[in-house]
């Protein structure tokens, strides 16, 4: 899409029909529009969003009241802005008009004549998607407000949107409302009870799994708000200028640090406990056993009573034989015959002689490995209370120190301690309820997992309940395909993202910066010494800026995706307010010459003095087509207010007039004659 | 009156589900094909000029159709 001009009609500061026809050209792809600030830029962003998707930005406020004041005062009671684009080589027109006169209209321009186009949303939503435009058109607050207190921003809902994920989310709703009714007409089915019963058990179970997930997200963005708070308070103490608070704050880190390594060493110790559990257990069982069940076995207590010391074949022979091994008669019925025999019943056998040996050489074992064990737990037990008692102790300190510092007599410090106190608790506790949650969640997936197979095993037995089982199991199917086309989409444009930010970078602006990207995909700049950047000092919007940057770049490479499952991309002019005003005069100029080549049309807004060298460069690289300014037009005074102009090159034009006949904001163009050099 | 054709061939070309590209997908397996139909209607509804009342009803029918397909495989 390219917009070739707008055309607004008694929007907002825009009094009766104004246009401006924008840079089309390749090369020359570039309008910059100047305006002092608060007098119209951000309501000419808005003229665009609004009209295209009817959608505003974050900064734009009062969205109800769209016509503009002098207008109504004169008893107009409408408003339209037009845009007419290309798209595909073919031109179009699209209105949208509010007020009295509401509707949206689209119009296909052969020829000169105007063809309607009757499904104007839809083919609006096919040229740049609605969830994807405000990543093109974005106003000064919105280029900064992407970083977070710690210099990164969260990639993941800026992707998800590039690729569309919100359609596919949606989808995924309605199959999941689509499996219940069938889930719910499977419980109905009287003929099987048994199925029934088990249906809405996992009915109940699917509800409950849902809330727990979503009671898991509310904590979480508990849980990043609390961290936000938190990072902010501890910047604010770390820089306060207070000598104590200072010192407190640096002790408190290095509190901090030990408190993470003391919990580490915990965790490694615990694991090992349970290590020492499983190797030992069953020492400890036999030990217990050896001690009250076969104590028998020790030779020392039973020696010479049980079994009997006499071999139980050489008796046999002697009673057999009749005869002694000293070669005396034994008959039987004579009183040695008897106590031979006698001795019979106590005699041992050789197979339970080798059995007691081994016995004996196991308790050995056991005996052996019981002291060992012994020493391993108790040394793991003492080391685990060690720990335990260490971080008893830093937290009791990190705890006076919190006091120490509420203490000082300063307000701001003071309120910022308590702060950071109450987010530090928060933080804590609400990390505790997501574990719980998680386990509460994987207990549900376990339980239901269990139930889905038990009612597939039931439906089997009828073949009405098994053609509706059939039919759930492949709305699953269904939504694994989506599922995953969600994730390996997602997994795949990180790597990509990551590495095209690091050339954009490396190419237009320090070889000294790279991009970094974390588990949870945050993105930060790193230094050399992989330090990450803390935002400020025009890092972040430069950070903020690339991102974009490359975000668009992904979304036109995305333009010739099959759609299959995610919306394919857009190609769509990037509209920025106000982009080298927080930049270094270092960066501004090369980011300036970064953008013009990196976007098929680029409309920036600008205010006299906030340039940094970003508007020469792109001037000096022939990329500016069209320029124009807004001049406001008021009723009043100027009360001794001085004049305010706008000078390009050796040509000087006025930004504001005052004692007019209406109040109104005009949109200029800035001579192509000016002479720049 | 309009002329819809030129609306509806450039949804099916900015959507880059042409027809002959759905040729080129007759590898997929039929949930995908269910997928990729049901996200066309879910698509449909989220950018278009539609009210939300029909698309359960579509998503409903297309499941329907789909699955009566993979039965007779």
């Amino acid at each position: 899409m390219i917009i070739n001009s707008i055309e607004l009609e008694n929007f907002r500061s825009f009094y009766g029909t104004q246009k401006i026809d924008f840079a089309i050209d390749k090369i020359k792809n570039t309008t910059f529009i100047w305006a002092d600030n608060n007098v119209g830029k951000t309501n000419l962003l808005n003229a665009i969003t609004w009209c295209l998707h009817e959608q505003f930005t974050s900064s734009f406020r009062r969205t109800d009241d769209l016509l503009n004041h002098q207008a109504k005062s004169e008893g107009t009671n409408s408003f339209s802005v037009t845009l007419n684009f290309e798209e595909s080589g073919k031109l179009y027109s699209v209105k949208r008009m509010g007020g009295s006169l509401a509707g949206f209209l689209l119009h296909e321009i052969i020829d000169g004549d105007y063809r309607v186009i009757d499904k104007p949303l839809l083919f609006i939503n096919s040229i740049i998607p609605k969830d994807m435009i405000k990543y093109f058109i974005i106003d000064g607050e919105g280029i900064s407000e992407s970083v977070d207190s710690k210099g990164q921003i969260s990639a993941t809902k800026p992707l998800e949107d590039i690729m569309g994920f919100q359609v596919a989310e949606k989808t995924l709703v309605d199959l999941k409302t689509i499996r219940g009714e069938h889930t719910k007409e499977l419980s109905q089915l009287d003929v099987e009870s048994d199925l029934s019963r088990v249906q809405k058990k996992l009915d109940k179970l699917e509800i409950l799994h849902d809330g727990y997930q979503k009671e898991k997200k509310n904590f979480e963005d508990a849980l990043e708000n609390y961290r936000n708070s938190y990072e902010k308070a501890d910047e604010y103490l770390k820089n306060a200028n207070h000598e104590v608070v200072k010192l407190k704050t640096q002790e408190r880190d290095r509190l901090i640090s030990d408190l993470r390594s003391q919990e580490a060493r915990l965790k490694k110790y615990e694991h090992e406990k349970i290590s020492l559990i499983r190797k030992y257990s069953w020492v400890a069982f036999s030990n217990k056993l050896s001690n009250e069940g076969i104590d028998f076995i020790d030779e020392n207590r039973y020696k010479g009573t049980i079994p009997a010391p006499f071999n139980q074949s050489l008796i046999q022979d002697i009673i057999s034989d009749a005869q002694c091994i000293c070669g005396a008669e034994i008959k039987p019925g004579t009183k040695a015959y008897n106590e031979i025999s006698e001795k019979l019943g106590k005699a041992a056998n050789p197979d339970i002689l080798n059995r007691i040996a081994g016995a004996r050489s196991q308790l050995q074992v056991i005996k052996s490995f019981s002291k060992g064990a012994l020493e391993d737990i108790s040394n793991n037990i003492s080391e685990i209370r060690s720990i335990e008692s260490k971080i008893i102790d830093i937290k009791d300190r990190l705890d006076e120190i919190s006091i120490e510092i509420q203490d000082v007599e300063t307000g701001k410090i003071s309120h910022y301690e308590s702060e950071y106190a109450r987010c530090s608790q928060q933080i804590a506790s609400t990390e505790r309820q997501i574990g719980s949650k998680e386990t509460d969640i994987k207990y549900c997936l376990d339980e239901i997992t269990k139930l889905r197979d038990e009612t597939r095993r039931l439906s089997a037995l009828s073949p009405r309940a098994q053609a509706m089982q059939e039919k759930i199991d492949f709305i699953d199917e269904v939504t694994k395909v989506i599922e995953n086309e969600l994730k390996s989409a997602l997994d795949n444009i990180k790597i990509e993202l990551v590495s095209k930010m690091n050339s954009f970078i490396k190419t237009h602006l320090a070889q000294d910066l790279t991009v970094k990207a974390t588990k949870d995909l945050k993105i930060g700049l790193y230094n050399n010494n992989s330090d990450l950047i803390a935002p400020g000092g025009g890092v972040t919007t430069m950070l903020s800026l690339v991102f974009t940057s490359v975000l668009i770049s992904i979304a036109e490479i995305r333009k010739g995706a099959r759609g299959n499952i995610l919306t394919p991309g857009a190609i769509a002019p990037v509209v920025l307010d106000a982009p080298f005003s927080r930049l270094s005069e270092t960066y501004a100029p090369k980011l300036a010459s970064a953008l013009p080549p990196n976007a098929e049309q680029l409309i920036i807004f600008m205010y006299e003095g906030n340039a940094k060298g970003g508007e020469k460069a792109i001037r000096k690289n022939g990329h500016v087509g069209r320029e124009y300014y807004l001049l406001q037009q008021l009723t009043a005074s100027d009360e001794g207010k001085p004049a305010s102009y706008l000078t390009v090159g050796d040509k000087k034009y006025p930004l504001n007039e005052y004692n007019q006949e209406k109040d109104t904001v005009r949109i200029r163009e800035v001579s192509p004659n000016a002479n720049f050099y | 009156m309009p002329d819809n054709s030129n609306s509806e061939q450039n949804l099916v070309e900015m959507f880059r589900e042409a027809a002959d590209e759905v040729l080129q997908d007759k590898h997929l397996n039929i949930y995908q094909e269910t997928a990729r139909d049901v996200i066309k209607i879910e698509r449909k509804y989220f950018y278009g000029d539609a009210n939300n009342y029909g698309r359960l009803g579509e998503i409903r029918k297309t499941i329907a159709d789909k699955f009566k397909e993979s039965t007779k495989e």
